[in-house]
């Protein structure tokens, strides 16, 4: 409070100051009015007595000549002598009053107070006044003296009398005159006084008039640009603004975006918290209305519990006129307004943050893109080059016929669906194994998930051309993951960085043992890889990748199916560790010979039918039915596998089949031997011209 | 391959579009025949009528529904429609065009804008090339006929 005055004495100090000189102004006329009433009486009085002492000297005069009428004829005198008496001893009691100031006989018989005549000719008139009364009394005294006058001292004061009556009278009317116009003199110049009083005061006035006047306009003009400062910022912040009082509600005032933020009908002091809870799932909603209680409350401190805040980043989802649900990202900051250490509002800051969560997501999506595209380059660096760019023309090619046929399926129709998706689990597979063998995980993740996606597809009883569209999805993806790695290549190709000098062979070995490798420890299995391929050099680029791709897959297969664990070759007095060798040899007559064999399990027929029946595709009887032989050219079926889960290597029943289709096209033979425990050797000729009719068994 | 690329949800708010036109018109369903990749140098197929809807915003391209005059001269007799001239064969891909654009708003909102449909008689010259490296061509058949939807959009990264 004593701020308050201190505040209000200092804002309004001028005010006061200017209210206190008009007082004193008025004061004072009131005071010099006290003083000209107070002086214009002593002036009456004066005036009064002054007229007084004319009509005295006559009176005087008369009662002289009365007393010596009355003597003369015997009369008797004591009248005129007494009013003689009385006029003389007024007359001269007064004259002394003006001459030296003090106390003479008022009108009323009462004393009166008498001011000295201080002007110069009031000075002069009393005195000739007094040296015509001074004889004057000096004549009168005998006759006043004794009431037996001598006649001739009568006589001389009657002669004095009648010489100066008129001279006296004249002087007496001249003092009269004096102190009128003393009298009117100071009257004119308290007139003066009072009037510059007045106009001070007046002044004084109008100065407080105007410059509170000024004051008022100046705070209005100020509390208008106030508001309309408020309402600018209200009218333009992009943000929601608006307070929260401790009953919750909304205030008076919100910014104009608030609405359109919230994307809903805002009303000035509505119920703060039905809005949130259509805008936000129930476990936010209450979680906001205890951190708003906590906010309004005063332990804990705003930044201490800022982080708290379950409304910094949240989805709403707002049905649009077309009643379709749509999702925004809005934040709320909610601040404290403390008025005498109470908090009496929040501040909420509502923002549209859609656009900053989906740049975010962006961010993080190209950032992943990025890292991504490194390990790509990395890995391709790590590549050789002719390899890969002979696996991506394969790919390509590979891409480019799951199109063709899906194409066919669209235009021409009445195409088995279901064939049409083996055959792409055929070559995604194949992709997936040269993936594989490359180390090309960017490529080998992509097939596997493709693959998966087939899989599911063939799984339906009946396929539709609604399933074509996520596998063409897939196959989109497939292609711009090529097109990118393919540019990179050729980039790299241009900066001259190609080494390309081993030979095919040597990248082939290479590509295999990497591949190995990999199932092996997978399958937590030893596997070691020998090889003899100087046949593969002289092969024509076409046929050598066909041979190389079937490679790949029997090599899966082998380690996947044949080699067997450690602890079941201990079994079966076996090293740990399986062998697989590989040869590719020319026979002359443009004849090749590729072999690949494994000292695993071997093909056991017994074991091939257990699991044929217990892929459900087979009955006990069926597969009783068939004789030895025709249960182990079964493993070229497509959907047959033995093994038992799923992973990036086996368990899709995919693989042989695939070495089925690459032998026609190779225009190959396959040979077949094994013995249980002991060996699977799988021997291909082939010429090293592709014949041009494919579909040869 | 990038995540921000249209996906096959994206691609099946197109086709629910057709297929409640189809639906709702003629209480026959329009059937996904199959899918594949056009050859992004070359016009995807297209028909006697098609029915074209551009889109720019957070994504670019165009989206269109290419029918036979003869399918859609079956279309407007289920409709009851008595005259059978180019106009009227054109409305009605630029209905299906139309409720393409609808389907789109609904799903897409704001961050897709949509032009008005255009529709185009004969090979559509008006779409010189396409966004996509591959635009999707999505063969849909109602009756006996065959109609292809091509999505030749891409999302603006």
């Amino acid at each position: 409070m004593a701020q308050d005055s201190q505040r209000f004495l200092g804002k309004y100090r001028e005010i006061v100051l200017a209210v206190g000189f008009f007082l004193v102004f008025d004061l004072a006329v009131l005071v010099l009015n006290f003083y000209t009433s107070y002086q214009i009486a002593e002036d009456a009085v004066s005036i009064n007595l002054a007229g007084r002492q004319r009509m005295l000297s006559q009176r005087m005069t008369k009662a002289l000549l009365t007393l010596e009428a009355d003597s003369t004829q015997g009369r008797p005198t004591e009248t005129a002598r007494a009013e003689l008496k009385k006029t003389v001893g007024l007359f001269d009691g007064t004259l002394g009053g003006f001459r030296s100031g003090g106390t003479a006989v008022g009108g009323d018989e009462k004393p009166v107070a008498l001011n000295a005549v201080k002007t110069d000719r009031g000075r002069q008139v009393l005195d000739d006044a007094y040296s015509i009364w001074v004889p004057y009394q000096q004549v009168l005294e005998p006759v006043l003296a004794s009431p037996a006058v001598e006649p001739e001292k009568l006589a001389a004061a009657v002669q004095y009398a009648r010489a100066n009556n008129l001279k006296l009278l004249g002087l007496m009317n001249d003092l009269t005159t004096d102190i009128e116009q003393e009298a009117s003199a100071k009257a004119q110049k308290l007139r003066l006084v009072q009037t510059l009083g007045i106009v001070l005061a007046l002044l004084n006035f109008g100065f407080i008039l105007f410059r509170f006047i000024r004051k008022l306009q100046e705070s209005d003009r100020q509390i208008e640009q106030a508001q309309k400062e408020t309402q600018e910022i209200l009218t333009t912040a992009k943000e929601g603004l608006f307070l929260l009082d401790s009953q919750r509600r909304l205030g008076s005032q919100f910014s104009s975006s608030l609405p359109h933020v919230l994307r809903r009908e805002i009303v000035a002091g509505a119920e703060f918290f039905p809005i949130l809870q259509q805008m936000v799932p129930a476990a936010t909603f209450d979680a906001a209305r205890d951190y708003i209680d906590l906010l309004f409350g005063n332990r804990v401190k705003e930044g201490l519990v800022a982080s708290l805040n379950p409304l910094s980043e949240v989805e709403v989802k707002v049905v649009d006129e077309l009643g379709s649900s749509r999702s925004h990202f809005l934040a709320f900051q909610f601040n404290r307004v403390v008025a005498d250490q109470q908090i009496t509002h929040l501040l909420v800051t509502v923002q549209d943050v859609t656009e900053r969560v989906n740049l975010t997501a962006q961010l993080a999506e190209a950032k992943g893109q990025a890292k991504i595209e490194l390990e790509i380059l990395l890995r391709l660096l790590s590549t050789d080059q002719a390899v890969l760019a002979r696996f991506l023309g394969t790919m390509e090619q590979s891409l480019k016929h799951i199109n063709a046929q899906f194409k066919s399926a669209a235009e021409t129709g009445g195409e088995d669906l279901r064939q049409i998706v083996n055959h792409a689990f055929r070559a995604i597979h194949a992709l997936k194994g040269e993936s594989a063998a490359l180390g090309l995980e960017m490529f080998e993740t992509l097939a596997h998930e493709f693959e998966k996606d087939l899989v599911g597809v063939r799984e339906k009883k009946v396929i539709e051309g609604d399933d074509l569209v996520k596998l063409t999805v897939r196959l989109n993806e497939f292609f711009e993951r090529y097109t990118m790695v393919k540019n990179i290549i050729d980039r790299i190709a241009h900066t001259g960085q190609t080494s390309g000098s081993a030979s095919v062979a040597a990248q082939f070995l290479d590509s295999m043992r990497k591949l190995a490798d990999r199932i092996a420890t997978s399958q937590e299995k030893q596997v070691q890889l020998s090889a003899e391929l100087a046949g593969l050099d002289k092969l024509p680029e076409e046929v050598s990748g066909k041979v190389r791709n079937i490679a790949f897959q029997m090599l899966r297969n082998a380690i996947t199916h044949g080699i067997e664990p450690p602890q079941e070759r201990a079994s079966a007095a076996k090293p740990a560790g399986g062998t697989v060798f590989i040869a590719c040899k020319e026979l002359g007559g443009g004849q090749f010979e590729f072999v690949l064999r494994d000292d695993g399990r071997g093909l056991v027929p017994e074991r091939l039918r257990a699991a044929m029946v217990k892929s459900g595709r087979y009955s006990e009887a069926q597969v009783r039915a068939l004789d030895d032989q025709q249960v182990v050219m079964k493993i070229f079926e497509p959907g047959f596998s033995t093994a038992t889960r799923v992973d990036m290597d086996a368990g899709h029943g995919m693989g042989m089949d695939v070495v089925r289709d690459k032998i026609r096209a190779l225009g190959g033979h396959l040979h077949l031997t094994s013995r249980p425990n002991q060996f699977t050797e799988f021997t291909i000729r082939f010429a090293s011209e592709l014949a041009t009719a494919h579909g040869v068994a | 391959m990038s995540m921000s690329d249209i996906t096959e949800q994206e691609i099946k708010v197109f086709l629910d579009a057709v297929d409640t036109y189809f639906s709702q018109i003629t209480r026959e369903r329009a059937a996904v025949r199959a899918a594949y990749l056009a050859d992004g140098d070359h016009l995807p197929q297209t028909y006697d009528f098609t029915g074209l809807i551009a889109v720019s915003g957070q994504y670019r391209g165009c989206l269109y529904f290419s029918a036979p005059a003869v399918m859609l001269r079956h279309l407007l007799l289920v409709m009851e429609e008595p005259s059978h001239s180019d106009e009227n064969f054109l409305d009605a891909v630029g209905e299906i065009a139309n409720t393409l654009a609808g389907n789109s708003r609904k799903h897409f909102g704001e961050t897709m804008a949509i032009s008005v449909p255009v529709t185009m008689k004969g090979a559509p010259e008006r779409i010189k090339s396409s966004v996509r490296a591959r635009p999707y061509v999505i063969m849909v058949s109602w009756k006996k006929y065959n109609a292809s939807l091509v999505v030749d959009i891409e999302r603006n990264d």
